[in-house]
């Protein structure tokens, strides 16, 4: 593995996690807590027609039951889509909407009595006709739109007038499948009764202060009187927009008792949040010469039962698009909804799928009018200056689409293209050769991310300093071992001139009013680390004026725009076509994340994504039955590759600095999956010499593209 | 309750008592269950269980032997090779080391295929006797439903030891630690073959015929109840068999070679 960087310092919150040393939320208990779990459908879409709880309500231990009559449940009040309240959903009805919807709560002194209890629960189902598939609701046409304006939409050009008269026309329909983020620590929230007729909620939830707006407004209650705790999280991969504090705070608000709910794995699928199974429709019009003259995505993503961060989701496909300007170019996002568990916001928010299916698509382009890969992507992806078309804001009446007209202030995609064609190229000379009846193929893709929202982000730092200690207290969360600590001590100790070992990183909740946006959109070393960055220069500024004692400063940061990060992949990919199995030989990745603090961190998100696009690429895939149930069998059955899964990896980071940002950072925590699939699909079509359907390339679906019952390509 | 026998006769009166107990071995099939996991476990960490004997014609496996200890003692013996490969090819290897022979056989799991062609024979015991049956007749036929009767224990497999047999297995899954889709197990003696199939079929199935007769091993591919599922379709599961059959047929030489 090799990596090209500055030296990394030591690990802050990682050596303390290493020992055990780390309290997680899932360990987390106060005293006299009670043990909550849901009565949860097990049909696709039902309504519970009543429920016998007499025996349940007697069982030992058994503190509540709340049944949906027992209580006038609020909605959950979900994140805005711009100002619009497009996500509120019901914390708990009578109606399931999808498998794993809570219909009954039940708390008890231990674990154990409430799981005896709930085996007393008899409710009485009446299964109902549901929409169990993204096939289904898209033969539904308009009637499955999740969003009340339909589809969000954007047209630059007159693409169709393109199409009608281009040399080369091309169209690819993609799929790729449900899948969820597979974080190791479970679902979990804690929520307690204060004194004063607040709430505090212990929660891994990524954005703390949106999660006190909403759980303040579902309570009826102030957000002073609602504090957000976010201990550090076993892995979130932004799946963690679940509903367990709310229904932990129904039945603590109830029992006026702290209560603890957590899920276990094969609810954590159900309950959880998952990615958005999509279809994708890629058109383009091309000279013969492989000038791309206009370009259409059209994407159909599945939601689930309800939009929850959807919206934004399908929003963010347009980052393929972009990715690759042509003068003329249209984007349609539809969100539909089924009987399916609630996908939302997992990392790379809507880009893997999008940039999927692009990328797939040019390689298929470039086989079909023989011209290099890497040379098309040189030619036409995006560069520093240009407009970044995707992104803008949403007109909430229409869902028309209107860019803002930002600019690119920096881009190494060149650099990365290039690397990964030079590791391409040594790999393919020390690789051995591949076994009898196996083929080989090579493959690459490239993607464009997000660094934030900009504007709308915004993070708060405190530092104080005198010789020899330097506090910084954030309001950022620690979301699954981003490392963000480690990060803002290094920043915070550089501007200083402080030893690690002087500086104190304080992760505050959000009694301590340091506003967050959270950690989401690859972000908070691009925000937050500013907004230490900042308060520190203003203390060294006093220190310099010669003022004297301890020196403090507090800084509240809104970037000026979301810095986008770049990626390639490079890969190696053997398949035997006589059984479909592919053996991922070698990958490699060129990443431009800006400046790289702290190169052993990046490098670990990087793998990991690495890991993630390629358990996305062969394996993952959550599977329902014709009814809306589970019907992935197990764990194992589902697929997240071992660490001894893995091929030799090899990451290289792009020597760039992001004019627009006073470190010169970008994101990185999501820009390395976003190549990773669409380069192993590239390697195995270029392999086998057919496409496939979509994701994932399991065994049986490369089987079948040898035998050409492949994908859908006009 | 957890209960902990010393010895088999204390297991027996444990399970008269607690005839609701469920027999924990390796445990990684029952304890994972979480809180559907039974009210009453029996514990079978017995040394009489655990035991491995070699006689002229067999060696005799105890049911609490490794899946992991089966590979290492059976990479030596040529002719049970399919037990061996089937028993290696079990991952991860943390689950290996604490996957019982008895618990995966008992399943319905990797090793049965492989140790139903090669002709092992299953030894059981309830309070009264003990009774000795063909590998396959205590495999499940439902899956996740075992087919041993009430408080009856396996207590050792027992795998021929035959000079002349030569055996091969092969299977292919979908995901990396995921069950086989397709799984053939090959075992010959002289021209006589036996086969076996897992993991296309919703039961172990088996055939025995003539080496030199591929074509009834091929209608016999053909007519079995080969089912579909989310892992893969019943049509890919068919053509995985023949293909898988095609290679152990193809390696047993090899295999032979290596036992001469
Ligand atoms: C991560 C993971 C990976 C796995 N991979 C595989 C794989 O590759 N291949 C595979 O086949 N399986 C696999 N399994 C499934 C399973 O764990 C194994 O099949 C294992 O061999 C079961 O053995 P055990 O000793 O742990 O069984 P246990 O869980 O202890 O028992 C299984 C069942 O058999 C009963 N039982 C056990 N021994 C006796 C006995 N002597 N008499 C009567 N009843 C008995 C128990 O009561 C129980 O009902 C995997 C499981 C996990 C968790």
């Amino acid at each position: 593995m090799t990596i090209a960087g500055e030296s990394s310092p030591a690990l802050r919150d990682g050596l303390a996690k290493a020992r055990g040393e780390v309290a997680f939320g899932s360990e987390l208990r106060v005293a006299g807590n009670l043990f909550a779990i849901a009565l949860r459908s097990p049909f696709g879409h039902a309504q519970l027609l009543d429920v016998d709880a007499a025996a349940a309500r007697c069982a030992p231990g058994v503190v509540a039951v709340l049944t949906p009559w027992d209580l006038s449940a609020p909605d959950v009040p979900g994140d805005l889509f711009y100002d619009q309240p497009l996500s509120r959903r019901p914390a708990l009805s009578a109606e399931a909407l999808h498998v794993g919807a809570p219909v009954v709560l039940l708390a008890a002194e231990t674990l154990a009595q409430a799981y005896e209890a709930l085996r007393l629960l008899r409710p009485n189902w009446l299964e109902l006709p549901g929409q169990f598939s993204l096939e289904g609701a898209l033969s539904q046409g308009g009637a499955a739109e999740a969003l009340p304006f339909g589809a969000v939409h954007w047209q630059q050009g007159d693409p169709q007038a393109i199409f009608a008269q281009a040399a080369i026309v091309r169209e690819d329909i993609l799929r790729t499948s449900t899948v969820q983020a597979g974080a190791l620590e479970p679902y979990w929230a804690l929520v307690e009764p204060t004194a004063q007729g607040g709430f505090i909620v212990h929660n891994g939830v990524a954005a703390p202060f949106e999660l006190r707006r909403q759980m303040a407004e579902f309570l009826g209650l102030s957000l002073q009187q609602v504090e957000v705790r976010c201990p550090p999280v076993g892995g979130g991969f932004g799946s963690r927009s679940d509903d367990l504090a709310f229904l932990a705070a129904l039945l603590a608000r109830h029992c006026q008792r702290p209560v603890r709910m957590q899920l276990q794995r094969s609810e954590g699928w159900l309950a959880g949040r998952v990615r958005h199974g999509a279809q994708l429709r890629v058109r383009s019009a091309l000279t013969q010469q492989g000038r791309l003259l206009a370009r259409e995505l059209e994407v159909w993503y599945d939601t689930g039962a309800f939009a929850d961060l959807g919206p934004y989701v399908v929003l963010r496909a347009l980052r393929s698009l972009a990715l690759y300007p042509a003068e003329h170019q249209r984007f349609i996002g539809h969100l539909l909804r089924t009987n399916k568990p609630v996908a939302s916001a997992t990392r790379g928010f809507g880009n893997p799928q999008a940039t999927f299916a692009v990328e797939v698509h040019n390689a298929r382009i470039c086989k079909q009018l023989g011209i290099g890969s890497l040379e098309f992507r040189q030619k036409t992806a995006i560069r520093a200056g240009a407009i970044n078309p995707s992104v803008g804001v949403v007109d909430t009446q229409t869902g028309a689409f209107v860019p803002k007209g930002a600019r690119i202030s920096s881009s190494a995609l060149p650099w990365c293209l290039q690397r990964a064609q030079q590791g391409l190229e040594e790999a393919i000379t020390h690789l051995p050769a591949c076994a009898p009846g196996w083929l080989r193929g090579q493959g690459v893709a490239a993607a464009m991310h997000t660094t934030g929202k900009g504007r709308a982000e915004v993070s708060t730092a405190e530092v104080f300093w005198t010789p020899g200690l330097l506090r910084v207290r954030s309001g950022a969360t620690d979301q699954g071992g981003t490392g963000v600590a480690s990060v803002l001590a290094q920043i915070a100790g550089q501007v200083l001139g402080e030893p690690p070992e002087a500086i104190v990183v304080e992760l505050c909740s959000t009694a301590a009013e340091l506003a967050d946006s959270g950690a989401h959109a690859s972000s908070r070393t691009f925000v937050a680390g500013a907004a230490v960055w900042d308060a520190c220069q203003l203390v060294l500024a006093r220190r310099k004026a010669g003022e004297p004692g301890e020196l403090s400063a507090r800084s509240a940061w809104h970037p000026d725009g979301n810095a986008p990060p770049f990626a390639t992949c490079a890969a190696v990919v053997d398949v035997e076509p006589a059984t479909g199995l592919c053996q991922v030989r070698w990958m490699g990745l060129g990443v431009d994340a800006g400046r790289i603090l702290n190169p052993r961190q990046a490098l670990g998100q990087v793998l990991g994504a690495a890991m993630m696009g390629l358990g996305f690429a062969l394996y993952e895939r959550l599977d329902f039955t014709a009814d809306g149930r589970l019907a992935s069998l197990s764990v194992a059955d589902y697929g997240t590759p071992r660490a001894t899964d893995m091929p030799p990896i090899d990451v290289w980071f792009a020597p760039s600095v992001e004019e627009s940002h006073p470190l010169g950072v970008k994101g990185i925590g999501e820009i390395g999956l976003m190549p990773v699939a669409p380069a192993l699909v590239n390697a195995i079509e270029a392999a086998i010499g057919r496409p496939l359907p979509g994701l994932p390339a399991t065994p049986e679906s490369v089987w079948r593209a040898c035998r050409g019952e492949g994908g859908t390509c006009t | 309750m957890y209960l902990r026998p010393r010895n088999l006769s204390e297991l027996f009166e444990m399970w008269h008592a607690h005839p609701e107990a469920v027999p924990v071995a390796g445990g990684s099939r029952v304890l994972p269950l979480g809180p559907q996991r039974p009210a009453v476990l029996l514990d079978l960490a017995i040394a009489a269980l655990q035991t491995i004997e070699k006689e002229a014609q067999f060696l005799t496996f105890g049911p609490m032997v490794s899946v992991d200890r089966l590979a290492a003692v059976l990479a030596s013996l040529p002719g049970l090779h399919a037990v061996a490969q089937a028993a290696l090819g079990f991952v991860p290897v943390q689950v290996r080391k604490q996957a019982t022979l008895g618990g995966n056989l008992l399943i319905g799991g990797s090793l049965a295929p492989a140790l139903a062609a090669v002709g092992a024979i299953a030894i059981i015991k309830n309070h009264q006797e003990i009774q000795e049956l063909p590998i396959q007749s205590v495999v499940p036929v439902q899956p996740g439903r075992l087919r041993l009767p009430a408080q009856t224990l396996l207590v050792a497999v027992r795998l021929p030891l035959e000079p002349s047999m030569v055996s091969y297995y092969a299977a292919l899954r979908r995901t990396p630690v995921g069950p086989a889709v397709a799984a053939v197990a090959v075992a010959v003696v002289g021209s006589g073959l036996r086969l076996a199939v897992g993991g296309a079929t919703p039961q172990l199935q088996m055939m025995q015929g003539d080496l030199a007769d591929r074509a009834a091993m091929d209608r016999w591919l053909q007519d079995l109840p080969v089912t579909g599922d989310p892992r893969a379709s019943a049509a890919y599961r068919q053509a995985m068999l023949a293909l898988l059959l095609e290679r152990a047929l193809d390696a047993l030489p090899t295999a032979s070679r290596q036992s001469a």
